[in-house]
């Protein structure tokens, strides 16, 4: 009887797999495979041109309320096209509009930079912020940045959509908070009778006002530039957070809720429309028909089953606070 | 050889903008007296449909 072990068929000489130093399988983030590279140098020119043209529109607009707010009046837009004179007759009288341009440049490049940072953060694709001058009294229609690859969580989803309206809301409320502090009460300054253009009122600042100026109605509190420029900041927020298509409020009511964001895509551009058919804002005219344009863009689906975590459900309970207190019927009057 | 798709996007996008931006009257806006704030809204709203439609272009073609 052989009680040997046999022995193991292996022999020495047998050819032994190669071993590498760098693993030639490494397991894949579950969704985004690579970091995504910076965008081209080109466009960072583009936007840091964009940028300067609409510090140069803030600017003009910032010289404007710097004026109205040294002589006690409301804004006006006569006056305002007289201010777009000083760029090429007195550029160095634009250094009044700094605080305002400075403020609003701020608050919008800090919401467009949530967006840019949430979106490297979870290995999307994206452009750069680009800045929209416009010599209009507000000096700039935003800015904004491209998403170029999907989306393919709610995580991310909601990520990139309430970081750059919550940050943006962090900033413009200190900024507010100055403004209401170094603010003027002037009676009568939003007199529809000698005043061209009246400016509305958000929530919060109604409350601020209540809060520093009891007794005083908000429509004679003339604001400092740099709590114009907040006001501005407020503005552009709410209009992110409208709860449709692919702005930001639509990002997180789709991360929550596909199926209402479909339902608030469609109804939204309605309330819209009936808003400025009441007369409250013309303007929302053309978000009304934006809104209803953007819907038939091509929405990449998301097969995501995981809900959102309850910090990010906090989280969006929050951005729906912002858009109460931000969002203004009738952010322009007159 | 045939264009890219992406540059023929790209360059529909920018001659599109262009032409959205060169119909925006804004010259004649800031020098008329009488300009309604229908008239601000309605050339504004080309202008800078106009201005994003370039950059979207200009970024596209870049990328």
């Amino acid at each position: 009887m052989n009680d040997s072990v046999p022995a193991p068929n292996v022999s020495i000489d047998q050819p032994q797999l190669e071993w590498h130093p760098v693993a030639p399988y490494i397991p894949a983030p579950p969704h985004y495979p690579a970091v995504p590279a910076h965008p081209p140098l080109k466009t960072l020119l583009l936007a840091i041109l964009l940028f300067l043209v609409t510090l140069c529109t803030c600017l003009v607009a910032g010289a404007h309320f710097a004026a109205a707010y040294a002589e006690n009046e409301a804004v006006n837009f006569d006056e305002f096209l007289n201010a777009l004179t000083l760029l090429y007759k007195h550029p160095f009288a634009l250094i009044s509009g700094l605080p305002f341009a400075l403020t609003l440049l701020t608050i919008l490049l800090v919401h467009e930079l949530g967006h840019y940072f949430a979106c490297r953060h979870h290995h999307i694709h994206s452009t750069y912020p680009y800045f929209i001058p416009f010599p209009s009294l507000i000096g700039t229609f935003g800015a904004f940045i491209m998403i170029r690859s999907p989306i393919r969580t709610r995580r991310a989803l909601f990520d990139v959509g309430a970081s750059g309206p919550l940050v943006g809301f962090i900033v413009a409320v200190p900024a507010l908070l100055f403004g209401i502090l170094h603010a003027k009460v002037v009676p009568g300054l939003a007199d529809p009778n000698h005043v061209s253009a009246i400016l509305g009122a958000p929530l919060i600042l109604h409350g601020l006002a209540a809060l520093f100026y009891p007794h005083t109605p908000v429509a004679n509190i003339l604001l400092h530039p740099v709590g114009r420029a907040a006001w501005v900041g407020l503005f552009a927020t709410s209009l992110n957070l409208l709860p449709a298509a692919q702005l930001d409020g639509g990002h997180i009511l789709r991360s929550l809720s596909p199926r209402l964001h479909r339902y608030f895509s469609i109804v939204v551009p309605f309330i819209l429309i009936a808003l400025a058919y009441f007369h409250f804002w013309a303007g929302w005219y053309v978000w009304g028909a934006l809104l209803f344009i953007i819907r038939f863009f091509r929405f990449v689906p998301i097969f995501d089953p995981e809900p959102l975590n309850p910090a990010r459900r906090l989280g969006a309970v929050i951005s729906l606070a912002v858009f109460i207190l931000c969002f203004m019927p009738s952010p322009f009057l007159g | 050889m045939p264009r890219p798709k992406y540059e023929l996007q790209a360059e529909s996008l920018r001659e599109i903008g262009s032409l959205l931006l060169g119909f925006a009257p804004l010259e004649t806006l800031i020098r008329s007296e009488k300009a309604t704030s229908f008239d601000w809204l309605i050339t504004s709203s080309l202008a800078v449909f106009g201005l994003i439609l370039i950059t979207v272009g200009i970024d596209l073609e870049a990328e």
